[in-house]
């Protein structure tokens, strides 16, 4: 009997947590993460293509911050020497309030190709690193991958119970390959989005 | 040590057999504003089922995309040709 009685004590304290009122600042009140296996690939396009999304969910805190952490796979644009016209940009947006807003950007990022918002960007890139070009054959632009990284806290002063949201947009100056190489869909990686709320 | 190059070559020596001719022939077509999902395509229905085309913008300014192949503006027929000259 006294078993049972720890269980439940151990209920109710589980209980008492899952609400966040009372939690002091730096609590975690929530975790949303997306885990992408699926390949693409994408042509040039005229608007942002989103690969890594939360979808939407609920504030469980007022004016909680937000920690985001992204890691993204994707393969080489091309085998040329020159691989100047393979531009890449990425973007987090948040969607909340009826409104859009990228976060975690640098100022310094403002290259515009591949119809690429100007401001906004965790990542870009003129002319990206290719390993093996020029070279006959060139394998390794062909068959292999890489990881991006962005790390970033958000505090966009949300209500409790308010909607939120976070995506990974892309946009590329040339076919972009996520989670694949480009030659070959046996090579490639996966990519992922998480994002902890976090008390004030 | 020759003989290992002569017979095997840099890494696998049958790898140009495994880079996929599917999206250099989408590029060689001019086509864009598509996306494709999944392992490159061997027949039409594989095609049919992976590939998307972009519709519209959503108020974000992210692309919609419909999987209709009648707004494709491509058929696997045109695609394979392609692959073929390749």
């Amino acid at each position: 009997m006294a078993l049972i009685t720890t269980k439940a004590a151990t209920a109710t304290t589980a209980t008492s947590i899952s609400s966040s009122a009372g939690l002091p600042s730096g609590s975690v009140l929530q975790v949303k993460h997306m885990w992408q296996d699926n390949q693409f690939a994408y042509a040039v396009t005229s608007s942002g293509n989103d690969f890594l999304d939360t979808g939407e969910f609920t504030t469980k805190g007022a004016n909680s911050t937000f920690s985001i952490v992204v890691t993204l796979n994707h393969g080489v644009g091309d085998e040329l020497n020159n691989m100047d016209s393979h531009d890449t940009h990425l973007y987090c947006m948040r969607s909340a309030a009826g409104t859009h807003v990228y976060v975690g950007a640098s100022s310094a990022l403002i290259r515009t190709t591949g119809n690429a918002p100007a401001a906004g960007k965790f990542y870009s890139t003129d002319v990206p690193f290719s390993p093996s070009r020029g070279l006959s054959p060139a394998y390794g632009n062909n068959l292999d991958t890489y990881h991006r990284c962005m790390t970033t806290y958000d505090s966009p002063s949300l209500a409790a119970g308010a909607t939120n949201r976070y995506r990974v947009r892309m946009f590329n100056q040339s076919t972009a390959y996520i989670n694949r190489s480009r030659g070959s869909t046996q090579c490639g990686g996966t990519s992922g989005i998480m994002v902890m709320e976090i008390a004030t | 040590m020759w003989w290992y190059f002569w017979n095997y070559g840099y890494g696998d020596s049958n790898m140009n057999d495994k880079i996929s001719k599917f999206i250099p022939a989408l590029e060689a077509l001019n086509l864009t504003d598509w996306k494709y999902q999944g392992p490159d395509p061997t027949n039409e229905a594989e095609f049919l089922a992976g590939f998307y085309k972009i519709t519209g913008v959503d108020d974000s300014g992210g692309a919609i995309y419909t999987n209709d192949a009648s707004k494709f503006g491509v058929t696997w027929a045109q695609i394979k040709a392609e692959m073929d000259k390749l």
